[in-house]
C-alpha cells in the first residue's frame, strides 16, 4: 500500500507499481482552460478526488486534467489548499486567512463551491457553505430573494399556502 | 457531481413577480446536494422558511439534513409536527426546556421506529426543563446514534448499567445530570474518540473518575446551588487516573468545588485553571497544594504552559511555588483576590534559587482586577522586575480615570527597571459584562491558549 510521508514524498511498499516518480513531492494539475498548476502532493491531496487518484495509480506523467475547474477557481482553491498543509497548526492564522478567503462576490463563492464538491475538498465546502448559510440567517424571504437574485415563480395562492403550512417558522 | 464553472447570466420571468434587476441568480444553480448541505446549516425557522424561496427550493429543506433547535418557542406538538413532517435524515437535533419527550421519542428500547435517530444524526442536544432526578432518556439515545460527533445531556438521570455506544462521539457535555461512578466509567469506554468532556454540576456521585486514552480537555464544577437538598450527593473530588491526552485541565468554578483534584496520569497536560482556594486539595501526583499554598513540590510538571489562578490571595510566594511546580510555565493569569487581606508580600529571594519559569519562558501575564493598591503593586512588580523573557503584561482595570492618574499606576510599575526589554506592557479597562463562555474553553480545541482573548474579555484597550 502507498503511503505519504510526512514531507509529501511518496513512498511505495515492496513489489508495488508507482506512476509518481518517488523522489518528486509536486504534481500537476491543469484546469479546463489548459493552464498548468503545479502543485505539492500534500496539497493535492486535500482534494479526496484527486488524492483516491493518485492512490489508484492513475496519475500519469502529465498530471491531472480537471475539465470541470477553471484557472482562476483552481488557482484559489490551491491557495486554500497550500495554506492549510502549510501550518495546520496556526489555528488562529487561518481563522483570518479563511475570512479573507471566502471575502468575494457570490458567484465567485458559488464557483468555489462547485470546484470544492467536484474536487471533494471538505473544509473548503464546509467553509464555503457556512459563508453562504450566515450570509442567509435572519433574512426574510424577500430579503433572501433580493440577495441573490432568486426570483420568485409561485402563485400568490401557492405562496400563502406554503406560509401558512409553516405558520410557526414565519412568525 | 461536477457541473460547468461558467455560464450565462439568467433571467427568468415567474408569475406575480418582476425579474429583480441586475442581479443573475447563480444560487439556484447549485446542485441540490450542495443546497441541502447549505440549508441544514441554518437556523430551524430560517431553514424552513427556504421553501417559500421559489419551486427550486421548495423541496430542498424537507430532504436536506434536518437543523432542528427546539427552544423556548416550541411546543412538544411542533417538534413530533416537524420531525414526522420531514423526510431527509436528522443531522442535528438540539431540544431545551423539555418538560416530556414528545410520544415519538418515547418508544421502548426494543422499539425499532426510533426515526428520529437517524444513522446520520451528528449533533444531539437533549436538556430538560426541571430537575433531574425524574427525567429519563430512552435508552436508544445512547445505543443508535452512531455518526453522533457531539452530544450534550442535561437535568435527567443516567442509570449505571447505561450501554453506551458512540463510536464517533467527540464532544460530551452533562449538565446537571444525575449519575454514578459506574455510569460514567460506561460513557468514557463507550466513546472511543472523545476529545472533550464538560462536566457541569452533575450529581449523584461523590469522586469523578477519568480514564480516557483520547480525551484531550476536561471541564468541570460541582453544583452552584448548595441548598441541601434531599440525599443529594455532591462532587467532592476529581480525579484524572489516566489521561495519556489529557491537555486541558479546567475547573470551571472552583470556588463550588470540587474540593479536591488529584491528578494521577496526565503526561501531556498544558493547560490548568482556573485555580482558587476553593480546591482545599490540589494533588499533581506527588505535589500537594492545600488551599493553593504548596504543602509538597516534589513532582514538577514540565508540560504545563499556561496557568490561571482565581480569586488569589496567599501572594507572591504562594505564586512563585506554582512557578516552581511548572518550570516551563509561558502564560500565567491572575484573577486578584476581590478582598485583598490575606496578600502575603514577604518577598520572595531569588539571589540563590532562581527561578526557571522567570528566566526562560514566562512570555505572558495578565492581572485582573487591578487597582493599583496596596501589595498587588508589589506583586505586579515582581514580575515587571524578574521575567526575563517577558514579552506582554496586560492589566484589567475598573473605573473612569484621568490620565494622570493612569500615568501613576504605570510609574509604580518601575517600567523602566523592567528585565525584559521587549516587553510591552497594557491596561485595560472594563467595559461591559460578559458571560464566562465555558463551553468554548472545553469544546474549542483550535484555541491554543482558551484563556488568551477571553481572560480579558470584555475589557478596552486604553
Amino acid at each position: 500500500m502507498a503511503a505519504t510521508t510526512a514531507d509529501g514524498s511518496k513512498v511505495v511498499g515492496g513489489g508495488e507499481k508507482s506512476n509518481v516518480d518517488e523522489e518528486s513531492k509536486m504534481i500537476t494539475l491543469f484546469s479546463s482552460d489548459g493552464e498548468r498548476f503545479e502543485v505539492t502532493q500534500e496539497a493535492a491531496a486535500m482534494s479526496q478526488t484527486i488524492h483516491h487518484m493518485m492512490e489508484d495509480g492513475c496519475v500519469d506523467d502529465e498530471g491531472v486534467h480537471l475539465p470541470n475547474v477553471g484557472s482562476s477557481i483552481l488557482a484559489m482553491v490551491i491557495e486554500y489548499c497550500n495554506r492549510h498543509v502549510a501550518s495546520p497548526d496556526e489555528k488562529e492564522d487561518i481563522r483570518s486567512f479563511d475570512a479573507g478567503f471566502v471575502n468575494v462576490e457570490h458567484h465567485t463563492l458559488f464557483d468555489i463551491i462547485r470546484a470544492a464538491n467536484y474536487l471533494d475538498v471538505k473544509e473548503l465546502m464546509d467553509l464555503c457553505c457556512q459563508t453562504v448559510a450566515d450570509s442567509i440567517k435572519s433574512k426574510s424571504v424577500e430579503e433572501i430573494r433580493e440577495l441573490f437574485g432568486i426570483v420568485n415563480d409561485f402563485t400568490p395562492e401557492e405562496e400563502a399556502e406554503i406560509r401558512k403550512e409553516n405558520q410557526w417558522a414565519f412568525e | 457531481m461536477a457541473t460547468a464553472t461558467s455560464h450565462p447570466s439568467k433571467r427568468r420571468t415567474g408569475g406575480g413577480e418582476e425579474p429583480s434587476g441586475d442581479r443573475a441568480d447563480f444560487i439556484s444553480n447549485l446542485p441540490d446536494a450542495v443546497l441541502g448541505t447549505i440549508v441544514s446549516l441554518l437556523p430551524t425557522k430560517d431553514g424552513c422558511r427556504t421553501q417559500a424561496l421559489s419551486r427550486r427550493w421548495r423541496p430542498i429543506w424537507r430532504s436536506a439534513p434536518l437543523n432542528l433547535e427546539a427552544d423556548r418557542g416550541f411546543s412538544e406538538k411542533l417538534v413530533s409536527k416537524i420531525l414526522s413532517g420531514h423526510l431527509g435524515p436528522a443531522r442535528r437535533i438540539s431540544l431545551s426546556r423539555i418538560r416530556r419527550l414528545p410520544h415519538r421519542y418515547q418508544a421502548d428500547d426494543d422499539d425499532r421506529s426510533n426515526g428520529w435517530l437517524t444513522p446520520n444524526l451528528q449533533e444531539l442536544e437533549l436538556v430538560h426543563r426541571f430537575d433531574c432526578r425524574r427525567n429519563s432518556l430512552p435508552p436508544s439515545v445512547f445505543r443508535l446514534a452512531p455518526a453522533l460527533r457531539v452530544a450534550r445531556f442535561g437535568l435527567c438521570h443516567l442509570p449505571p448499567n447505561l450501554a453506551v455506544d458512540f463510536p464517533h462521539l467527540k464532544q460530551l457535555t452533562l449538565h446537571m445530570v444525575s449519575l454514578t461512578e459506574e455510569t460514567l466509567r460506561g460513557v468514557l469506554s463507550g466513546s472511543p474518540a472523545l476529545e472533550s468532556l464538560l462536566l457541569d454540576q452533575n450529581v449523584g456521585v461523590s469522586s469523578l473518575r477519568i480514564s480516557s486514552p483520547t480525551l484531550r480537555s476536561i471541564g468541570f464544577c460541582a453544583l452552584w446551588n448548595r441548598q441541601v437538598v434531599d440525599g443529594i450527593v455532591n462532587v467532592q473530588e476529581m480525579v484524572i487516573e489516566d489521561a495519556p491526552c489529557l491537555e486541558r485541565l479546567l475547573p470551571l468554578n472552583p470556588d463550588y468545588g470540587p474540593a479536591t483534584i488529584r491528578v494521577i496520569r496526565a503526561p501531556k497536560l498544558k493547560i490548568l485553571g482556573s485555580l482558587s482556594c476553593g480546591i482545599l486539595q490540589l494533588q499533581l501526583r506527588t505535589t500537594v497544594f492545600m488551599e493553593m499554598i504548596a504543602v509538597s513540590l516534589t513532582t514538577i510538571m514540565r508540560t504545563v504552559k499556561v496557568l490561571v489562578l482565581d480569586n488569589f490571595g496567599p501572594g507572591l510566594n504562594a505564586a512563585l511555588d506554582f512557578l516552581k511546580c511548572f518550570p516551563c510555565l509561558e502564560r500565567l493569569y491572575v484573577v486578584l483576590e476581590l478582598w485583598r487581606v490575606r496578600m502575603d508580600m514577604k518577598h520572595a529571594s531569588l539571589s540563590y534559587c532562581p527561578i526557571e519559569c522567570l528566566e526562560l519562558h514566562l512570555k505572558k501575564v495578565a492581572l485582573k482586577v487591578y487597582y493599583g493598591e496596596g501589595p498587588e503593586v508589589d506583586f505586579a512588580r515582581f514580575f515587571v522586575l524578574n521575567a526575563k523573557v517577558l514579552e506582554k503584561m496586560e492589566f484589567g482595570l475598573v473605573g473612569g480615570h484621568d490620565d494622570k492618574w493612569w500615568g501613576n499606576k504605570y510609574k509604580q510599575l518601575l517600567v523602566e527597571y523592567r528585565a525584559s526589554r521587549a516587553a510591552r506592557f497594557e491596561f485595560k479597562s472594563f467595559s461591559t459584562s460578559t458571560s464566562q463562555d465555558n463551553k468554548e474553553r472545553t469544546h474549542d480545541l483550535s484555541l491554543a491558549d482558551p484563556f488568551d482573548a477571553s481572560f480579558l474579555d470584555g475589557y478596552v484597550t486604553l
